[in-house]
């Protein structure tokens, strides 16, 4: 056996360039597999992390998925609004600890506008339970001050102090802008990699303040009356969702059943980790489709072996000819050249990993700060090691094939190698 | 007991029909020097195929030793094959990526008996195998790798590896047919000179007549072979 493995890597060593070849195209595909795991990991890691430390998400009734989505994703919009005063009475029950009211509905050059309070700044968490942090300035103090997410201040290039006027509606290309009332920002997030970055958060009072004279979604100047902004009450009428911590989760399911027979008007409340789970299940088809494809990709790395293997194996019947005539049984050809494709393969992996974790440490800091996308860079998961197992024993069968072919040549040529 | 390798009723088909090798007997005692000669494809390289156990016959038998090579299985074959047959080719004998000392001690690795009987003789297989090729007039050579042989060189070192361990026999299929004459008789001496020494049989092929004067016995396989050969 030890011979064995010796006459395996003199042999290599022998023809190190192509087995250099065949290391580095197994390397790049292993590298491609985890990569995409790695990328898929993190992307439900940093998606199922979008919320944290909230235990129920309450708006009009529709679908849970439905509900996440504009609450939490700002994708799509509500069908109905919660009442101000349900909301006021479902966040005085003495089982809720804190809440957060969201008033969405318009939106800045296609990022949506989030009214809200101060509690958004204090009690609202993401990933690990981290809470949201000023890169600049300070939470919205004034009428018409607004905070910037992250991205929203990088892409569009807003600096504190700068002048943004909101539009009504939500496309990009609204027309209609609450020009008359424009905002000044007044801080700046820093990244979390979550639709916060993507949002410009303004008071609730605000979000009234710019309707004024709006009626019925039409922009008619004066109609709200000529009362100056800051002597009306601008308290708001109604808002699109609100988000609850309680004292004690043991209290959840309760709060939950209450607010889904709430007599009022109809109300839901779902756990954001359940619609996340829901969530998604359903867009977890595009990700099997990526793994895959990279699947696909370690597939033909194995049969760039198989071919150098096999067509390098003429040019070595001479040495299994001569292995077989100092003694060497079939069997132990076929082992020679199993090892060889197992250790190849095994190579191939290490180099793959070295590779990865390379760029990873270079990337990471680029990912994150960029898109908010949070690999870690942790060992290999279980999963990966499945599948790096997988790629190896794949790839150690493969010798299989051409250790077939030199077993058949070995009983047939004898002591002389015909070609 | 009776000769060392002993055929009987031989016969062997590549295609059906056209039988290759028909021998109706032969017998090499222990110790014999025979050097077969013949016309090329008469079938001579396949013949000692046949009595190394790689090919089997297709009627008949081949009893090496006292052991009746078609009763085996095909591993048993390979197992005897290791330990009691050296093999010597034409040409490209060596690994290429093995020292000199690396190939000479190959046997050793894959016959436990080789071993045994290279350690009784010398204290280790090593030691066996810098004496086999120092008295081969390798001495100097054995670190180097072997693409730095000259051709002679090279057989030489096949030659010290089929000697080590003392197998029963030696099977050499042209060894010399790419040495100058020079090369020839002075290979072909030393290693009658290593297979007396030792005890070995040895089973010569060459189309070069000029050698026979080396050997105890000179078959011609045209004459011995009804099948009569294509050649
Ligand atoms: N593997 C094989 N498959 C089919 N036919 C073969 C095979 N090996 C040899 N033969 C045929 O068997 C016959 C004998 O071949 P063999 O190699 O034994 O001849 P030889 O006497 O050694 O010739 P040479 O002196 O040229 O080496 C030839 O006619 C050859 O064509
Ligand atoms: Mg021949």
């Amino acid at each position: 056996m030890k011979l064995i493995l010796n006459l395996v890597y003199k042999s290599l060593l022998n023809r190190r360039m192509t087995a250099l070849m065949i290391i580095c195209s197994i390397a790049v595909s292993v590298a491609l597999l985890l990569g995409v795991e790695k990328v898929r990991h993190g992307a439900k890691q940093s998606f199922s992390s979008t919320i944290a430390g909230t235990d129920l998400i309450v708006g009009a009734r529709s679908g849970s998925v439905q509900l996440l989505l504009y609450s939490v994703f700002r994708i799509g919009n509500a069908t109905n609004n919660v009442s101000w005063e349900s909301y006021q009475d479902i966040a005085s029950n003495s089982k809720v600890a804190w809440s957060i009211p969201f008033s969405l509905g318009d939106s800045h050059r296609g990022y949506r506008v989030l009214g809200t309070t101060d509690a958004y700044f204090q009690h609202y968490r993401y990933g690990k339970k981290r809470p949201l942090t000023f890169s600049q300035g300070v939470p919205f103090k004034q009428l018409h001050d607004v905070v910037l997410g992250a991205e929203v201040a990088k892409k569009l290039n807003y600096q504190l102090g700068d002048q943004v006027v909101i539009a009504h509606g939500v496309g990009s290309t609204s027309f209609s802008k609450h020009k008359d009332q424009p905002f000044t920002v007044s801080g700046i997030l820093a990244a979390t990699g979550t639709p916060v970055d993507r949002t410009l958060h303004v008071s609730l009072q605000a979000i009234e303040a710019i309707h004024v004279d709006w009626q019925s979604g039409a922009y008619i100047p004066g109609s709200g009356g000529t009362m100056p902004l800051e002597e009306r009450d601008l308290q708001p009428h109604q808002i699109t969702a609100f988000l609850l911590g309680l004292k004690s989760k043991i209290a959840t399911f309760q709060l939950q059943r209450y607010i889904s027979n709430y007599r009022a008007e109809p109300l839901q409340a779902v756990l954001p980790g359940v619609a996340l789970q829901e969530l998604w299940g359903m867009i977890g088809i595009a990700e099997n489709a990526l793994l895959l494809i990279s699947g696909f990709v370690v597939l033909s790395g194995l049969f760039t072996m198989l071919t150098v293997l096999l067509t390098g194996l003429n040019e070595r019947r001479r040495e299994l000819a001569i292995l077989r005539s100092v003694g060497c049984r079939p069997l132990q050809i076929v082992m020679l050249l199993v090892i060889e494709t197992g250790l190849l393969t095994l190579l191939g992996i290490a180099l793959g990993m070295l590779l990865l974790y390379s760029g990873l440490a270079l990337g990471l800091p680029l990912l994150e700060q960029w898109y908010g996308l949070q690999l870690s860079l942790s060992l290999p998961e279980l999963a990966e090691l499945k599948l790096l197992l997988l790629v190896l024993v794949a790839g150690t069968l493969t010798g299989l094939i051409p250790g077939y072919r030199a077993y058949r040549y070995s009983l047939a040529d004898g002591m002389t190698v015909r070609i | 007991m009776s000769s060392l390798i002993e055929l009987q009723q031989l016969k062997f088909y590549w295609r059906p029909d056209t039988p290759v090798l028909d021998i109706d007997q032969l017998q090499i005692e222990a110790g014999e020097k025979l050097f077969l000669h013949g016309p090329s494809g008469c079938g001579k390289s396949t013949l000692l195929n046949l009595m190394a156990g790689i090919h089997q016959p297709v009627t008949g038998r081949i009893v090496v030793d006292g052991c009746d090579l078609s009763e085996l299985s095909a591993a048993a074959r390979d197992r005897f094959r290791a330990d009691h047959i050296g093999l010597i080719f034409q040409q490209f004998n060596l690994l290429p990526y093995l020292s000199v000392q690396e190939n000479v001690l190959l046997p050793c690795h894959f016959s436990a008996l080789r071993r045994e009987q290279a350690c009784l003789h010398y204290g280790t297989a090593e030691a066996a195998a810098s004496a086999l090729l120092a008295s081969l007039g390798l001495a100097a050579l054995i670190d180097k790798p072997v693409t730095d042989l000259s051709i002679g060189q090279q057989q030489r070192v096949a030659a010290a590896r089929a000697l080590i361990g003392n197998p029963r026999i030696i099977i050499a299929d042209e060894p010399t047919s790419s040495l100058d004459s020079d090369n020839r008789a002075g290979f072909i001496k030393l290693l009658i000179e290593e297979c007396d020494q030792h005890g070995i049989t040895l089973l010569f092929v060459s189309h070069d007549r000029a050698l026979t004067k080396h050997f105890t016995r000179v078959v011609d396989l045209q004459q011995l072979n009804r099948a009569g050969g294509r050649g």
